[in-house]
């Protein structure tokens, strides 16, 4: 069973490693190697297959089917990784879509530029 | 600074990159995109209230998901978590137009526990959360990489090596987002750093392809060669290949022009 397991992490490895990459052919990527290091301490391997232009394009189809202006959906579906758009391909209906978004994401986004702004933090400086 | 970068957070621009009409209400996922649009990192907290205590105490407001609802009959709501009063045991919330709302630690986990312990923080990719693994630290900065933002990635990266200077994912991963800048010399130094911490097949390899680059071809068989004589180098066989298969095209293209430069170039001189 653990052979089998073993076997199993560097098939996949070994796929993502050859996945279709911005990273020039011949490198070994970041996802590949934050893949690698979660198989060796246990984790599951994240799927290796890309997501393809259909898929993207179907997402887009099912956000503007719940409203969302197409440009916009357009816009919404460029913005996500590969492994965001997979999760949400599955389960859009099912997600569970929070209200009150809107006034609270700006706070955490704005809190921390405040915070940036007036020295607290000191991240500007920091590296 | 980052006033005149021009980030600004406007609810009324953010909404049409998060709202979804027919649900009434904005996904995770989508949360999580709308973060990184602003450039920061969204990085999802351990699902325990003593991570989200930790980030408070740090002073970083936490965006939280919660079930107002039944577990059957749900009602999800976000909310920002900004404080916490020990002596009441109540936890200080920014939700929905109410911009103080004081919330007992019970009822306040029991609301966020039937929304699955969902916490983010927005961090700015040079300080990653005081709670945050170097591994999914790293794996949120990688995104920026995937959507094409080096810059930001490297930046998560190169505040992960100060943070967990001897942790060898961080450098092998500052020196990807280098070589997608083209900052092959960035590149080399931190893969070399690597090597001394920890070798491997993929650092090796990665170095290789920066040297070749570089135009150093026999330092980059030297270190393809490091590469295939490590224990991990089997299951990065194909990118051995093909880095080997560059590596040769290069040699070839390298010895042909040295042979052929004299001649075309006597042939182009008219006389």
């Amino acid at each position: 069973m653990k052979t089998f397991k073993v076997i199993t992490s560097s098939v996949c490895v070994a796929m993502l490693a050859v996945a279709p990459s911005t990273l020039h052919a011949g490198m070994v990527g970041t996802s590949t190697l934050l893949a690698v290091e979660r198989a060796q301490v246990g984790h599951v391997l994240p799927p290796a297959a890309t997501v393809s232009t259909i898929e993207r394009a179907q997402l887009r189809n099912q956000l503007e089917g719940l409203g969302v202006n197409p440009v916009l959906a357009a816009e919404r579906v460029a913005s996500m990784t590969d492994s965001q758009l997979r999760q949400l391909s599955v389960g859009l209906q099912e997600m569970p879509a929070g209200g009150g978004a809107l006034g609270v994401v700006a706070t955490v986004l704005v809190i921390i530029l405040l915070l940036e702004i007036l020295g607290i933090t000191n991240i500007s400086n920091k590296v | 600074m980052l006033v005149a970068s021009g980030v600004e957070v406007d609810p009324q621009v953010l909404a049409p990159r998060v709202y979804l009409p027919a649900r009434q209400g904005s996904l995770q996922s989508e949360l999580i995109a709308a973060t990184r649009h602003h450039e920061r990192v969204p990085y999802v907290l351990a699902p325990d209230l003593h991570a989200l205590l930790l980030e408070i105490a740090s002073g970083t407001p936490v965006l939280v998901m919660q079930n107002l609802g039944l577990s059957l009959l749900p009602q999800w709501h976000y909310a920002v978590v900004v404080g916490y009063d020990s002596s009441a045991d109540s936890l200080l919330l920014r939700s929905g137009v109410d911009e103080r709302l004081s919330m007992s630690r019970l009822r306040f986990e029991a609301t966020w526990a039937r929304a699955g312990r969902w916490a983010m923080v927005a961090a700015s990719p040079s300080l990653p959360p005081v709670t945050a693994g170097h591994a999914d630290w790293i794996l949120a900065g990688s995104a920026f990489e995937e959507l094409g933002q080096p810059l930001l990635a490297e930046r998560a990266y190169q505040a992960a090596t100060l943070r967990w200077p001897f942790d060898v994912i961080a450098w092998k991963a500052l020196a990807n987002a280098r070589f997608a800048q083209d900052d092959l010399r960035g590149a080399e130094s931190a893969l070399r750093f690597a090597i001394r911490l920890a070798p491997s097949a993929a650092a090796h390899n990665n170095l290789a392809n920066v040297l070749l680059l570089q135009g150093c071809l026999a330092a980059a068989n030297v270190e393809l060669d490091h590469a295939r004589a490590m224990d991990d180098a089997e299951q990065f066989s194909r990118v051995l290949a093909s880095t080997e298969s560059t590596l040769r095209a290069r040699s070839e293209d390298a010895a042909a022009g040295c042979t052929s430069l004299h001649p075309s170039l006597a042939e182009s001189i008219p006389d």
